[in-house]
């Protein structure tokens, strides 16, 4: 009998884990950032200096602004062509689609998550827009986006440092809305994870309350791959994602 | 004559919107489009033709290079922080002069959708090009729409969507607009949307971003 069986076991055992994200700063990475407002090297355009002065001002405020948290819950489960179905105690099936299950293919873990940064931030942009202050108002919300996604990177090491000791290796993490997944999935996500995670919760028309947060689910197991283009597996050209990342071509 | 226009004009496009500003880097202290426009005032210049031949062939100059990707969203709003600073120092000389508005622009996020940071952007361009707008807000069902229909006649409305999930809400709008007021014209935006849905939908125009949705405007009230 493989050795990690019990201590994986116990870890799949675990009530979901919810954090308050330190290191705040760390999270409004300066790359990062100057991508978010369509500057770096992808546009060719560094981020000219009144700007640049602007996002420092703002970046300054933006950190006490935010208060990160995060969920996650590890359940095992079944991957088909296009669902995962969910071990007990939650024995329920989620219709990721075609792409995220190919992708989570040979995965016996699922690890659905979700973060947000709460709602602070988003209220003062736009009560900065409303004054006048459209610029600093536009910026506070990239960072916003750009923090999120921060937190989202954080959680997704969590879960790699916790399951490589195991024998486990993870996949990209998915979100609904992307990659075929349906966003009206979402409401079986927050059920699995119990409710309102990390204090987010969904709207009756199925948005996330804070904007800024993020859920998904990462695939765990001896053979999961992590892909660094993950746009790549994906045919849909007017998905936001790859119109973020244009430089990342298809395959097939 | 034609200097002063200029000098508005190119204030407009590097977003100097008066002597304090820093903008571009070692103008502090020079004048920018407030002063400009004050001193256009002062020597008899008419406030429509300052809007007409300064202001506005800015924002135009500033549209061109947003389309060539050659500037992005924050100068396009530091250029539209100077045209507000240009219609404050014209706002005296409007009340009394008779200037042709540009047209009323009712805008607002779909039902379902609490996202506005899009639909933000576009009001304020198109309030810094001379539009009237009527923001909605977020989450506005298809009878608030209607209703802004009936109290602003001629407008054209924007309906903004973020999501391939409330985006779906924009056919049921169109149809309550144009209930109360067939010939309005809608222009529809946001992340999902595509050209291919907005005829679908049977929008009359589709903005891929603030500059394109002045664009469209402007094509429409041609």
């Amino acid at each position: 009998m493989d050795s990690r069986a019990q201590p994986q076991r116990a870890w799949l055992q675990a009530p979901p884990r919810e954090r308050r994200i330190a290191r705040i700063s760390t999270l409004f990475e300066e790359q990062a950032v100057a991508r978010a407002l369509g500057y770096g090297p992808r546009s060719g355009r560094e981020i000219p200096h009144h700007v640049a002065s602007a996002v420092l001002d703002v970046r300054r405020q933006a950190q006490t602004l935010v208060d990160p948290k995060s969920c996650w819950l590890a359940v095992s489960a079944e991957v088909t062509r296009d669902e995962l179905k969910l071990c007990e105690p939650y024995s329920c099936t989620l219709g990721v689609g075609n792409l995220v299950a190919a992708q989570m293919r040979g995965c016996d873990v699922a690890v659905f998550f979700v973060v947000t940064i709460g709602d602070e931030l988003e209220r003062v942009s736009r009560e900065m827009m409303a004054d006048g202050d459209a610029l600093e108002g536009y910026i506070l919300d990239a960072l916003g986006s750009v923090a999120v996604e921060a937190c989202a990177e954080r959680l997704a090491d969590e879960v790699l440092r916790e399951v490589m000791p195991l024998g486990w290796q993870v996949t990209n993490r998915f979100s609904p809305g992307y990659c075929t997944w349906a966003t009206s999935e979402q409401r079986l996500l927050f059920d699995v994870l119990g409710g309102s995670p990390a204090g987010v919760s969904l709207t009756p028309s199925g948005l996330m309350h804070p904007l800024k947060s993020i859920s998904g689910v990462i695939g765990v197991g001896a053979s999961a791959k992590f892909h660094p283009y993950p746009c790549a597996f994906c045919g849909r050209e007017d998905c936001h994602q790859r119109l973020v990342d244009a430089s990342v071509t298809t395959l097939g | 004559m034609t200097e002063i226009f200029e000098n508005i004009q190119r204030c407009i496009e590097t977003g100097k919107a008066d002597a304090s500003l820093d903008i571009p880097r070692g103008s502090a202290g020079k004048p920018g489009v407030a002063e400009f426009v004050d001193q256009a005032l002062a020597e008899g210049i008419s406030a429509t033709e300052i809007l007409q031949k300064g202001m506005l062939p800015g924002m135009k100059a500033v549209g061109k290079r947003f389309a060539a990707h050659e500037i992005f969203i924050p100068e396009v709003l530091i250029s539209a922080r100077a045209m507000h600073a240009g219609f404050a120092v014209l706002k005296p000389a409007f009340a009394q002069e008779d200037v042709p508005s540009q047209g009323t622009f009712v805008i607002g996020t779909v039902a379902g959708d609490l996202h506005d940071i899009g639909k933000n952007l576009v009001a304020i361009i198109l309030e810094g090009a001379g539009w009237k707008v009527v923001d909605l807000g977020t989450d506005c069902a298809p009878e608030k729409f209607a209703a802004a229909v009936v109290e602003h006649p001629g407008c054209i409305v924007g309906l903004s969507a973020l999501l391939t999930t409330t985006m779906i809400n924009m056919p049921a709008a169109i149809a309550a607009i144009r209930a109360v007021a067939p010939s309005t014209r809608v222009l529809v935006g946001g992340a999902p949307v595509t050209a291919d849905y907005a005829k679908e939908v049977g929008a009359d125009g589709y903005a891929v971003d603030p500059m394109g949705a002045l664009a469209a405007l402007e094509n429409m009230a041609a």
